[in-house]
């Protein structure tokens, strides 16, 4: 018989992991008969992935060997998948062919390794010792470490959603980040409410679903299903919906001596506490019972000592400072625990732990070794241990625990009854033999019934063997059941035997020489494999170097990328600036259209005066041109009236000599007349006469002195008239086209012209007011010579007309188009005056009188000396006026 | 009509009674005899299904057939599965021929290939004298060893032409195309000719036993006669133009055995072939050499098969030596049989 014992991991001997139970048992097969193979997993060893190793290990009593293979399953970073290490145990299935495939974990492979059995017909026994039938996480604890039931899926799927967001829950079974503590909290246990987690949650329970499924199925194509607790196959059997017996393991009793009632203790209370430093394990809780019993008032003496497996090392500290605190001797472990030693050096185990199963086998063995418990009160430890060798808690109170510790302290007879009863216990503790028996009988069973199903070969059940091929298949069939390495041991042999029918006496070494010399396919294949390895290093290097070209390539590109995503970025910038902008002047050129319709009138208008401009322009041109013609022509009459200022100096000059030689001769006249006068007083008969030559005297006199003060007048006005001119020609120079000051702009010249045009209008008016005035003069001075003076002064007055008719160079049609323009009364005025002397002058040039007789004559003076005054004094008012007003 | 010169043939045809097979052989074989026109001549079925059921197949195919010579055609029966080499040794004992000529069920013998393969023999020396095989359609697996494969590597107008080598100490068949002769050839000395369809004299096949009961039930008996005959110094020749026509598709005894066990027997016989015709102390230790570097090879590679193979082989390791004892005149070595 030949059984493969399936499990988790080749442990050493723990009493709290359930795969280590292997340990016991396959020796305990071994030791039976039953040649025994273990298959187990193994992770990180530094083999390929799927890689397989076999040892021969010695069962401690027997010596008997039982081979150990291990599968490499890959890293915790994941390794192949369930297919791929399920055919890796059907090559070993067929390496090593057992007539009967031992299940105790399957967790590290998952259900495949079931299928493979099956199909190759194999005999097969599944013992759970823990829930993964039921679940994948078989501590049934969440990630945070609280309880679920078995077939809680929807736990489950909780746990796994919450994993794969957060990532793996430490082992305390919180975060140090609050914030992805909280979020654990609300993912395991609280309503989800957001879309995305609902549907993260029913994937999570579809995969569940699935996966328990699968399990079912092949569990299904078990023969046999056992469970090591009623508990546990009661549960699993309602879970998987398949049966599973209750079988208990045995506890390897060959590391314990024959349990003995421990004496009367003397001394302190010795418990121990044996695991690892995991939450579940409760060795919190036991640390706080113990110091809390410690500190009671009167409390009785109590050790404590922690033998643990050493697993987490932040966790482990904790509990190493915690319990330094209290005094309690903590030794650590790793690999073997011996438990046998530990047991044997304490009064009382304590199992305080949250979750029911691991401890089963942890009491049972401490049961074996004769020592009550101290145990939570679990499903598990309830049924493992009889109520009188046990001591009950509620799972995680400190406060209850350290009562039990208290009161176990302090009663020794309780406590002597409680050592005895398990002591009693202890004899009939079940063995790793009796189990390994009982395995046995099983194992015969199930062969027998399977054997039907097995044959040689894929085809057996389908052929009907000749008879003539029996005796070659039955020895074919043999050598088919047979290990790989019965097998090769059995070809080993022949060789031997070969050599002997030969007669060949080479020894074996010799031969061995030259079976290494030969070569063969192995050789050729390596040497073959040589050079394709060579070619596929060359090929790597070049795929390498391709590799790093093509990632140079690639942050080129990608920089480039960046680039064009930075140019893209720009373009969409500027298209959506030029959008807007485009909006803008598609809203502008509508309003601008709109706009354009009003403004084209305006243009029209516009135009139009640019039109008119252009006509005003060249009208300006023109009279630009005609002003500068009048301008030629009014310095040129400049010219002229300054030589007619002069001679009019010249002429005012001789005019004021002449005044004073008038005024004298007057005074003279007078003179002789008032003279005349008294005579005629004197003489009564010439008195009308006189008295006529008195008022002509005195009208003479007046007008006199009217002349007087025209010519004071003219000499002022002489005066303003020559700092004007002075001016006129001045800006005249200024503003003469081809002058030095003339400039470029057109505006500028245009304007001095308009300024000098009207100064030589002004003037001209001006020169026209004093032409009008000396004619006023003069046909005052006619009319005065008329009545008075005759002589030099008539010759003079005729000077002044030819002096006048110099002076004035305008035409005679323009001085009356612009008598006519002008204003009415003043022009018909200044006709009047002018007129006067026309008809005075005729008569003057009928013939000037001498002085002497120039007297005036009675008739016809008054209205004329009337007149004169007028003018006269009209003049000398206005003059001023006019000139103060320039 | 009878030549009193020529030579009687006997067919043996060994059958496990499937009328689809017989179909194939036995009128070819009737009528190659009635075409012979020799009395003599017969047709030995020898039925090794141990259910007799070619004592009711045959009749129903003569009556199909309706030949002048179905009385020729005699329907002999083992009690029990024994073999094909034991079929056809009980039939060459039945045998009235002075030629035996050995035809497996499934191949149809073609016009003239019996007068010519009797011709080929005419000479003393020849031993065997094999047809010119020729397939009629897909080959199965594991027919034989000596079967010719499916006309790969082969023109239209070439067949296959088995040849024994030794291959690293180790007996192989290998198929060399040959032209398809026209007309009249000469024999062709071969290593061996299959036990498809092969030409005996009667006498001597019987007095050694037949074929060799070592390689019992199956495979390699063929390479092991030829092999037997040219160490002798004897001929073994294959003559082109007797062509005969290998229905390989049809079912047969490869039916009632598992692949695995096969292939296991096939190869195991392959190592006693060998074993038995080492002649030679330095070759005796050259191949243990090989073959241990073979076993360890297999160990280290987890390769069953092999191992198993081998382990069969070990267990006839005492008929192998009973097996050398009992040739005789086997003078030559098989490297120089072989030429190699």
């Amino acid at each position: 018989m030949r059984v493969a014992l399936v499990t988790r991991a080749f442990r050493p001997r723990t009493p709290f992991d359930p795969s280590s139970h292997v340990r016991s048992i396959a020796p305990a097969l071994a030791r039976s008969g039953v040649s025994t193979e273990v298959f187990c997993a193994t992770r990180g060893s530094g083999l390929a992935p799927l890689s397989q190793r076999r040892i021969e290990v010695l069962d401690h009593v027997s010596g008997v060997p039982f081979g150990v293979t291990t599968l490499e399953v890959g890293g915790p970073e994941g390794g192949p998948d369930a297919d791929a290490i399920a055919a890796a145990f059907g090559a070993y299935l067929d390496r090593e062919r057992p007539d009967v495939v031992h299940v105790e974990q399957l967790d590290a492979f998952g259900p495949g390794l079931v299928r493979e059995v099956r199909a190759r017909g194999i005999a097969s026994i599944y013992c759970a010792s823990d829930t993964w039938p039921a679940h994948d996480r078989t501590t049934q604890t969440l990630p945070d470490l609280s309880p679920f039931e078995l077939g809680d899926g929807e736990a489950e799927a909780r746990s796994i959603m919450a994993t794969e967001e957060l990532g793996e829950v430490p082992p305390s079974g919180r975060f140090d980040d609050a914030a992805r503590d909280a979020r654990l909290k609300e993912l395991l246990h609280d309503p989800l409410t957001a879309m995305d987690d609902v549907l993260r949650l029913r994937s999570a329970r579809e995969r569940v679903e699935h996966q328990r499924a699968t399990k079912r199925v092949a569990l299904s194509g078990v023969d046999r299903r056992f469970a090591t607790s009623r508990l546990l196959s009661k549960e699993l059997s309602a879970a998987v919906g398949r049966a599973f017996t209750f079988r208990a393991a045995g506890v390897d009793t060959s590391l314990f001596n024959a349990p003995t009632v421990p004496a009367e203790a003397s001394g302190p209370t010795r418990y121990v506490f044996l695991g690892t430093t995991a939450p579940t394990g409760g060795v919190d809780v036991l640390l706080d019972a113990f110091g809390e019993a410690r500190a009671a008032e009167g409390a009785p003496q109590m050790q404590l000592t922690l033998l643990l497996e050493a697993d987490d090392p932040a966790r482990d500290a904790e509990i190493a400072a915690r319990a330094d605190l209290l005094g309690v001797d903590t030794r650590w472990t790793r690999g073997a625990v011996d438990v046998a030693g530990a047991l044997a050096d304490c009064d009382a185990l304590v199992a305080p732990a949250l979750w029911g199963e691991t401890q089963t086998s942890l009491c049972r063995v401490a049961l074996a070794a004769g020592r009550p418990v101290v145990a939570s009160r679990t499903p598990g430890a309830v049924e493992a241990l009889p109520s009188s060798c046990a001591r009950f808690v509620t799972p995680g109170s400190a406060e209850e625990l350290a009562a039990e510790l208290t009161r176990l302290a302090g009663d020794g007879t309780a406590f002597a009854d409680l050592a005895r009863a398990a002591v009693d216990s202890s004899r009939s503790t079940k063995s790793t033999d009796d189990e390994a028996r009982e395995w046995l009988d099983t194992y015969t069973k199930v062969v027998e019934e399977t054997l039907p199903r097995r044959g040689v070969g894929r085809r057996s059940s389908e052929i009907e063997v000749l008879p003539g091929l029996h005796d070659v298949a039955k020895s074919f069939a043999t050598l088919e059941r047979m290990s790989m390495t019965e097998l090769f041991q059995r070809a080993q042999d022949g060789v031997t035997k070969l050599k002997k029918a030969f007669g060949l006496g080479d020894s074996t070494e010799d031969l061995l020489l030259r079976v290494i010399a030969r070569g063969g396919d192995a050789r050729d294949r390596a040497g073959q494999l040589a050079g394709l390895r060579q070619e596929l290093t060359e090929s790597l290097e070049n795929l390498e170097l391709t590799r790093a070209a093509m990632h140079r390539e690639e942050a080129e590109r990608q920089g480039r990328v960046a680039d064009l995503h930075g140019l893209l970025g720009q373009y969409e910038r500027e298209v959506q600036s030029r959008g807007e902008e485009t909006a803008r002047a598609v809203k502008e050129l509508r309003d601008h259209v709109s706009r354009t319709e009003g403004l084209e009138g305006q243009v029209e208008e516009l135009e139009e005066t640019a039109r008119a401009l252009d006509e005003k322009r060249r009208t300006a041109a023109e009279e630009l041109d005609a002003a500068t013609g009048r301008f030629e022509t009014l310095a040129k009459e400049a010219e002229r009236t300054r030589d007619a200022l002069a001679k009019a100096e010249d002429e005012r000059a001789t005019f004021e000599t002449t005044l004073s030689e008038r005024d004298a001769l007057v005074r003279a006249l007078r003179d002789r007349l008032g003279a005349e006068l008294a005579e005629a007083d004197d003489d009564g008969a010439a008195a009308p006469g006189l008295a006529a030559l008195e008022r002509d005297l005195e009208g003479i006199e007046a007008f006199c002195v009217a002349l007087e003060q025209d010519a004071r007048t003219l000499r002022t006005h002489d005066e303003w008239m020559r700092e004007e001119t002075g001016r006129i020609f001045q800006a005249l120079g200024a503003a003469a086209p081809d002058g030095a000051g003339g400039g470029s702009d057109e505006g500028g010249e245009r304007a001095a012209f308009e300024r000098g045009i009207a100064s030589l209008e002004a003037l001209r008016g001006e020169l026209d007011w004093r032409r009008t005035e000396m004619e006023a003069a003069r046909a005052a001075g006619s009319r005065l010579r008329t009545k008075v003076l005759a002589g030099p002064l008539v010759a003079r007055v005729k000077d002044w007309d030819r002096a006048a008719s110099r002076f004035s160079s305008v035409p005679d049609d323009r001085r009356a188009a612009e008598a006519r323009e002008g204003d009415g009364a003043a022009a018909a005025g200044a006709a009047d005056r002018v007129a006067a002397p026309d008809t005075g002058s005729v008569a003057v040039a009928e013939g000037p009188p001498e002085p002497d007789a120039a007297l005036p004559s009675q008739d016809g003076g008054e209205p004329a000396a009337g007149a004169s005054t007028e003018a006269a004094t009209g003049s000398a008012e206005a003059a001023p006026g006019d000139s103060t007003d320039r | 009509m009878t030549d009193p010169h020529a030579s009687t043939v006997s067919i043996v045809l060994p059958t496990l009674g499937d009328a689809q097979r017989l179909r194939v052989s036995l009128p070819g074989a009737l009528a190659a005899i009635e075409s012979r026109g020799f009395d003599p001549d017969e047709i030995l079925v020898v039925d090794d299904s141990g259910a007799e059921r070619a004592a009711t197949v045959v009749p129903e195919i003569l009556a199909e057939i309706d030949s002048p010579r179905s009385n020729s055609v005699h329907v002999l029966t083992t009690s029990v599965n024994s073999g094909f080499a034991a079929s056809v040794l009980l039939g060459a004992q039945k045998a009235r021929g002075s030629l035996l000529f050995v035809l497996q069920d499934d191949v149809e013998l073609g016009a003239g290939a019996l007068g010519s393969l009797a011709s080929a023999m005419k000479r003393d020396d020849v031993f065997a004298a094999g047809p010119r095989i020729e397939l009629a359609a897909q080959v199965r697996p594991f027919a034989s060893t000596a079967e010719p494969e499916a006309g790969a590597g082969r023109d239209a107008d070439q067949y296959a032409a088995p040849e024994v080598r030794i291959v690293d100490d180790r007996l192989e068949v290998r198929e060399l195309a040959a032209d398809v002769p026209k007309g009249d050839v000469d024999p062709v000395p071969v290593t061996f000719v299959p036990a498809t369809a092969v030409m005996l004299r009667r006498k001597s096949f019987v007095e050694q036993g037949g074929f060799d009961s070592l390689l019992a039930p199956f495979s390699w008996e063929d390479v092991d006669l030829g092999l037997s005959a040219r160490r002798r110094g004897e001929r073994v020749v294959r003559v082109p133009s007797a062509a005969v026509l290998h229905h390989a598709h049809l079912p047969s005894i490869w039916d009632h055995v598992p692949d695995g066990l096969a292939r296991a027997v096939t190869e195991r016989n392959r190592l006693l072939t060998r074993w038995k015709h080492l002649a030679t102390r330095a070759e005796a230790t050259e191949h243990l050499v090989s073959l241990w570097r073979g076993v360890l090879e297999a160990g280290l590679a987890g390769d069953r098969e092999t191992l198993a193979s081998v382990c069969l082989a070990f267990e006839r390791l005492n008929e192998v030596t009973a097996s050398r004892a009992n040739m005789q005149g086997a003078s030559r070595e098989l490297s120089e049989v072989l030429g190699q």
